[in-house]
């Protein structure tokens, strides 16, 4: 027994028990079967494979992680000018911020007045001005969170309100202005000139600087509709054109809107690829799970129907030394069920993680298609329309 | 298994020189828990941990090409990572120094500890090859067979490497505990 022991415990060393496909799995698991001591050692050390897999599973900061680095790879490589000024001017705006509050706010229930803009927002289409409306806004902060809050006079808002925030910089180094909630939503001033106004819709971040405004899709996927240039706006959504004036320069730039809408066709096309891509895998996986379970559980129904006999044969034991030795043979089988069990756990646990993620992946893709959709649309009647005001 | 277990380290890193972006991602998200808990032995803050960790990622990309052995990823990777943290422990402990010096209370900066938080930490502390491993058979749930074709070693040598890494890992909780 004690060979045996040795021989067991050197595939352990090897790593036989690490899976059921490994090197003399079999002979170590039956081994096991029938050794309490060589079956307490394989006990610690699934212990320690559950620990390492809670540490992983603690330290995995999810798929949010790699929508952040991919989308600071795929950020257009800046001016180093932008480079230079952002985080100044990510400071200039919370100092003004502040200082702002401490000359013109004053408490007013939970909510904290920073500063007042006023401007003139001009809707064209087809070439013409239809519409001109003047924004006369708050700007307010929620006294309870680090969020700064427009609240429209008069104004284009198609929602009572939209709510924005400025971030602290972040490891990219900007300060981003990040909308919200609202369809179309007036954004604050990030410096001391008043004249200055920047529109920008829901799903877009405008990131600011002294030197000029770049403007970044986020992940969900929205499309470009917007761009902002020294002097220039235009803004594009569902059902027509804004442009914003502000003095006397209005420019339209649909060639740079083409290309920005181009490059997100292609950022959607591609992860939408790679999110059915994953999809599909997971199915495989739970389908490869699903067999190694049932043949587990062949392998577990022939182990138990020996325990069984085993045991009815005990009950009708001649002798002493037939009973001692169906003794022998039950606590064998009883290890190798045990030991199936358990691996037949490992690997039911295992599918059923991927069968709870699977219908979040088959969601998030019917979501991300249907938006893929919208914002083709958008842009599509966007696009025309800038083709009209040319 | 997953579409990342398809593509060998080298691959991708091939295919991400090649401008291909989603070959990164999968490097990534293969990756990325591994990063977070190197990050986490030397700066034991979780959020300052994932930073750390992204702006590693973020890195590594943009010196991708610096790399002249790719089927070393991991390890470069957790080179960038492990000084990242570093760095970032330095000056979270010249902060605190400041803190001190104005007698400001900042509170704790360390999380409580938990089972997991610990063995993240020891994750740290083993070797880069012994992590790989580690992170693919218990992160991703990859068999012996399917991390041999993903590093290109015999299933043979797998097994032993997960044994010796979780002995390793035993090895440093060991001398942690005395």
């Amino acid at each position: 027994m004690k060979s045996d022991c040795e021989k067991c415990q050197e595939l352990i060393r090897r790593g036989a028990y690490i899976d059921p496909s490994a090197e003399g799995f079999d002979e170590m698991a039956e081994h096991v079967a029938a050794c309490p001591e060589c079956a307490k050692l394989l006990k610690k050390i699934r212990d320690l494979e559950g620990s390492v897999r809670a540490a992983f599973r603690w330290a995995d900061p999810g798929e949010g992680f790699n929508a952040r680095v991919m989308r600071a790879i795929a950020a257009p490589p800046r001016s180093s000018l932008f480079w230079r000024f952002a985080p100044l001017a990510a400071a200039a705006a919370i100092v003004l911020a502040v200082l702002a509050a401490i000359i013109t706010g004053r408490p007013s229930g939970d909510t904290l007045r920073l500063a007042r803009i006023s401007g003139e927002l001009t809707l064209a289409k087809g070439g013409e001005v239809a519409r001109s409306i003047p924004i006369d806004a708050d700007v307010v902060v929620p006294e309870s969170q680090v969020a700064l809050e427009v609240v429209h006079g008069v104004g284009l808002a198609l929602r009572p309100h939209s709510v924005f925030r400025i971030l602290p910089a972040s490891t990219t180094g900007y300060t981003r202005l990040d909308l919200k909630r609202g369809g179309a939503a007036i954004s604050v001033k990030t410096d001391a000139k008043a004249d200055k106004l920047e529109v920008g819709l829901e799903g877009f971040s405008i990131l600011t600087s002294d030197a000029d405004f770049l403007v970044e899709t986020r992940t969900n996927g929205a499309l470009p509709g917007l761009y902002v240039d020294r002097g220039r706006v235009v803004v594009s959504f569902g059902g027509g054109v804004s442009v914003v004036e502000r003095g006397e320069h209005v420019e339209l730039v649909a060639d740079q809107l083409l290309s920005r809408v181009r490059s997100g066709e292609a950022r959607i096309k591609a992860d939408l690829a790679a999110l059915d891509a994953h999809c599909r895998d997971l199915q495989t996986q739970i389908a490869r799970y699903e067999a190694m379970v049932q043949t587990y559980g062949v392998r577990r129904r022939e182990r138990n129907d020996e325990l069984v006999m085993a045991q009815e044969a005990l009950t009708v034991a001649p002798d002493q030394e037939t009973a001692r030795e169906l003794e022998k043979r039950i606590s064998k089988e009883m290890a190798a069920v045990e030991n199936l069990d358990f691996v037949m756990g490992e690997h039911i646990a295992k599918m059923s993680t991927l069968r709870g993620e699977l219908p979040k992946r088959l969601n998030e893709l019917r979501r991300k298609r249907a938006m893929a959709m919208q914002q083709r649309e958008k842009c599509k009647a966007g696009l025309a329309l800038l083709a009209g005001l040319r | 298994m997953a579409k990342e277990t398809a593509i060998e380290d080298a691959e991708a890193v091939a295919r991400c020189l090649g401008g291909d972006r989603d070959a990164f991602d999968t490097l990534v998200r293969r990756y990325r828990a591994l990063a977070v808990g190197v990050s986490f032995s030397t700066c034991r803050d979780r959020a300052l941990a994932e930073d750390i960790a992204q702006e590693a990622f973020i890195r590594a990309y943009k010196c991708l090409n610096q790399l002249t052995r790719h089927e070393s990823f991991c390890a470069w990777l957790m080179n960038i990572v492990k000084n990242a943290a570093l760095r970032a422990a330095q000056n979270v402990a010249r902060r605190e120094q400041v803190y001190k010096l104005a007698s400001v209370d900042r509170g704790p900066h360390t999380e409580n500890p938990t089972a997991a938080m610990e063995f993240a930490e020891l994750l740290g502390r083993i070797d880069e090859s012994s992590q790989q491993v580690l992170t693919l058979k218990y992160l991703h749930g990859m068999t012996c067979a399917e991390i041999g074709s993903t590093l290109g070693v015999p299933t043979g040598t797998v097994t032993s490497k997960i044994s010796r890494a979780l002995s390793s890992l035993r090895e440093v909780a060991r001398r942690g505990n005395r």
